[in-house]
């Protein structure tokens, strides 16, 4: 099968609407190592057929359902976790043979070098647990400005071809409370995304974008800025930390209505 | 993220940020579902619970279309989901969102099941339809009923033919050989049929995506 070929069914092929020998045609197909749009057109018909299942108004299933998962996922641990399990209980038993060579120093170093690990999962908690609560305070402004009838959003729009970062802005004036939210990938190596108050002619720093592995980046606006009406919110690409004015390329503008 | 902070986390943390952003239009909710599936894959059944919040609505809903029996759709929801917990690790992303891959498994058991009844059992099921009874969702409910009604709205703007092809294709999960007895179209109609209605769907879609853009 070619990639043309494969791309003619690939709707029939994500429906499951394909025969047999067809149906194994294309599975062998998609295991070859190159392709020509192939994963794309099974990506968009995949999600055009969710989008002709998600088309009917949902039903709330009963709380049994939910009951019935749980207990037969507590009965029923997956293969990989028994084999995860039979692993460390393996590992386990063959480190204690070690041990029990090998004698009091080694056992001495392993005690050490455990303590080290397990300070570094400390430390490394600590800084998760940290930006946690950072993240959650800054997830209750943002619904807490959901919820304002004076909030405004703000779309900010892509200002180069084929940018895939996106972003919004809940903007509430009477307050001076603002958050961003956006999504796409990293700033390129090297380089930060850097949020902008434009006012006037003035272009005042608002922060580095932080992207989280999700994809998501999550940013309050810091209320000084917004003690005057600012015209606009913008994006640009600077060098890492960041720069006083605007010096890189431009990736997201959106103009804050007056009122 | 370690495993340690991650067991201290409310279930749904991130994706209560994702869904947010969602909510805002930044984000999707097929990539908001994508860290989630692979918490699942890692044995996180916390994470299975919030991608159950986020799908069983509209699993139940496939089912329940597919099988006209409330009741079994439900055991057909709670099969499928058991099956995402076991299946996560095989999701791949370059064939679908994590949302589609849900959707698909409930949709599969929901035909397999549809498959195993007799030819007279599924004519009585067919003609005594259930209705169901109208579940808004909280919080979600404007955003996923705006999508539903671009996706109906698309629908609807289809050829007939087209139209029906989708039906038959998704929803009686009829393999094209069946949707050209059936209709007594040739193979290849049926074919280019399917393909083009998923192709105008999809570009319809996209079309209302943009209107709906501030």
């Amino acid at each position: 099968m070619t990639c043309v070929e494969f791309k003619e069914i690939a709707a029939l092929f994500a429906a499951g609407a394909l025969d047999p020998p067809e149906r194994s045609a294309a599975e062998q197909h998609l295991g070859e190592p190159t392709h020509d749009g192939c994963f794309e057109a099974l990506r968009r018909a995949s999600d055009t057929w969710d989008a002709v299942g998600r088309s009917l108004p949902p039903l709330r299933p009963d709380a049994r359902v939910w009951q019935g998962i749980a207990s037969r996922i507590e009965q029923k641990p997956r293969a990989a976790a028994i084999r995860t399990w039979t692993g460390w209980a393996v590992a386990a038993a063959l480190a204690l043979a070690v041990v029990g060579v090998q004698g009091a120093r080694i056992r001495a170093e392993r005690r050490a070098a455990t303590l080290g690990a397990a300070s570094a999962e400390r430390d490394q908690c600590a800084r998760d647990l940290a930006e946690a609560r950072s993240d959650a305070v800054l997830q209750r402004e943002a619904l807490a400005l959901l919820a304002s009838p004076s909030t405004q959003v703000v779309a900010l729009a892509p200002q180069q071809a084929g940018a895939s970062i996106t972003a919004r802005a809940l903007v509430n004036l009477p307050s001076r409370a603002a958050v961003l939210y956006a999504a796409g990938p990293p700033a390129p190596s090297g380089k930060d995304y850097e949020l902008w108050v434009i006012r006037g002619d003035k272009k005042l720093p608002a922060g580095l974008l932080r992207t989280q592995p999700s994809g998501a980046i999550l940013a309050r606006i810091d209320p000084a800025l917004l003690s005057e009406t600012p015209d606009a919110l913008a994006v640009t690409v600077e060098s890492a930390g960041g720069a006083p004015q605007p010096l890189g390329p431009i990736v997201l503008v959106g103009a804050l209505p007056h009122t | 993220m370690t495993a340690g902070v991650a067991a201290l986390r409310p279930p749904g943390y991130r994706t209560q940020a994702m869904l947010l952003a969602a909510l805002l239009g930044v984000v999707g909710r097929a990539e908001a579902d994508q860290p989630l599936l692979r918490r699942v894959a890692a044995g996180d059944s916390r994470a299975l619970r919030t991608l159950y919040d986020h799908h069983a609505a509209a699993a139940l809903a496939v089912a329940f279309r597919i099988l006209r029996a409330k009741s079994e759709a439900e055991d057909v929801v709670q099969e499928a989901f058991v099956e995402v917990w076991r299946r996560a690790a095989s999701f791949d992303p370059r064939r679908g969102s994590a949302s589609s891959f849900v959707l698909a498994v409930c949709r599969s058991r929901a035909l397999d099941r549809l498959r195993s009844r007799g030819s007279a059992e599924r004519a009585v099921a067919a003609s005594a339809r259930e209705e169901p009874e109208p579940s808004p969702l909280p919080i979600e409910s404007a955003v996923q009923r705006q999508d539903r009604e671009r996706v109906q709205r698309a629908l609807a703007a289809l050829p007939a033919e087209q139209r029906g092809a989708i039906e038959l294709s998704y929803f009686a999960g009829l393999t094209q050989r069946e949707i050209a007895e059936r209709t007594g179209d040739p193979l290849g109609t049926v074919k280019t049929r399917v393909r083009l209605a998923l192709e105008k769907l999809a570009a319809l879609l996209d079309d209302e995506k943009r209107n709906a853009l501030p």
